[in-house]
């Protein structure tokens, strides 16, 4: 039974219900040129106004590769004993999970497997989480992303990252940065707030 | 009063059982899409449920990856058009579809999909095309949806 034939889309209504949302979008950008990073700044002044903040983006590298390494960064610091991460992904072959902490960065972690430019119009998805973002407390930062075409046997991959800024400082700007190249042309990034 | 950032634009529960289910006339007014279905198979145990985008049943132009745990193993592979797992008991699907009417980016999805009493498995899948999404339809491998099977879809918009 095929369901479309009822209208369930249109009887819904194009433009959906009005209510009015507690999940609301803050920022938006699409890179019109590559760029090395995409900074969120000035975000201590939604610190009244919303409890949770969530970037949900498509992304892929200039890197002449099949990927790059996709990291974010808090406060523009860059302190490495500051950051901690542990991931955890399918490649396609089988799970496995790393601890990101002795890798010697100072950026948090997303992914090590974001598109390159090695293939046309092959973006990676990603959702990242900072929840309680405005607490004094070490800010968690979790992320789930994935894409295709990535490694070398063309399996892509799907994984969980949850990474840690070890600073009560209040959070003012949040940076997404390719480790290896720039991030292209096309990507987008947007940010939404969570009221509590 | 702000402007809704995530609205409702579908929502079903079926009253009888469906071999699949299909969202049509979908407006490229939003920039990401959100769909969530909770659901039981008609007959059998459990399936795969799996996705066809602008009726595009070509299973060349997509690809897909997951990885899964049943709570003492793991495992990961490639599947074209996974979308979820469905079982005899309740299990839940929540996916996004990212830039889903970009005409420069081939469409991609997250999907987080598991019931309770089998496996828990995230998915990224790809279709590798262009277009923007008009229409999707999801389906189990085998047999279909059970009634009081709910599906709804909403809209995010940037």
């Amino acid at each position: 039974m095929t369901l479309s034939a009822l209208g369930i889309f249109s009887a819904a209504g194009a433009g959906g219900a009005a209510f009015s949302s507690d999940y609301e979008l803050i920022s938006s950008t699409i890179l019109s040129s590559s760029t090395p990073s995409v900074t969120f700044s000035s975000l201590d002044t939604y610190s009244s106004t919303y409890k949770h903040l969530q970037f949900r983006f498509t992304a892929k590298s200039t890197r002449a590769s099949n990927s790059s390494d996709l990291f974010w960064q808090m406060n523009g610091d860059t302190t490495q004993a500051n950051y901690r991460a542990h991931f955890m992904y399918g490649n396609g072959t089988s799970v496995q999970s790393f601890d990101v902490g002795s890798a010697s960065i100072s950026y948090g972690f997303i992914s090590n497997s974001y598109p390159g430019n090695t293939f046309a119009n092959v973006f990676m998805s990603g959702v990242t989480d900072i929840l309680d973002a405005y607490a004094t407390k070490n800010k968690t930062v979790r992320t789930l992303r994935g894409a295709n075409l990535t490694w070398f046997d063309g399996s892509g991959d799907i994984g969980l990252a949850s990474g840690v800024y070890l600073s009560t400082s209040a959070l003012t700007s949040f940076t997404f940065k390719d480790r290896l190249a720039n991030i292209e042309a096309g990507s987008r990034f947007s940010l939404y707030g969570s009221k509590g | 009063m702000p402007t809704p950032t995530y609205t409702a634009l579908a929502n079903v529960t079926l009253g009888s059982s469906a071999s699949s289910v299909t969202f049509s006339s979908i407006p490229a007014t939003y920039r990401d899409l959100i769909f969530v279905f909770s659901g039981v198979v008609s007959a059998g145990g459990g399936e795969v449920v799996r996705i066809t985008f602008n009726g595009d049943g070509n299973s060349a132009n997509y690809s897909a990856v997951f990885a899964n745990g049943d709570g003492s193993t793991t495992s990961s592979g490639t599947n074209a058009r996974r979308f979820g797992l469905m079982y005899a008991s309740r299990s839940q699907t929540v996916a996004s579809f990212m830039d889903y009417s970009a005409t420069d980016k081939h469409k991609t999805y997250l999907s987080r999909t598991g019931g309770a009493s089998n496996a828990l498995e995230m998915i990224a899948g790809r279709w590798a095309n262009t277009a923007a999404i008009t229409s999707f339809q999801v389906f189990p491998d085998a047999n279909g949806f059970a009634s009081g099977s709910t599906l709804s879809l909403y809209g995010v918009i940037s």
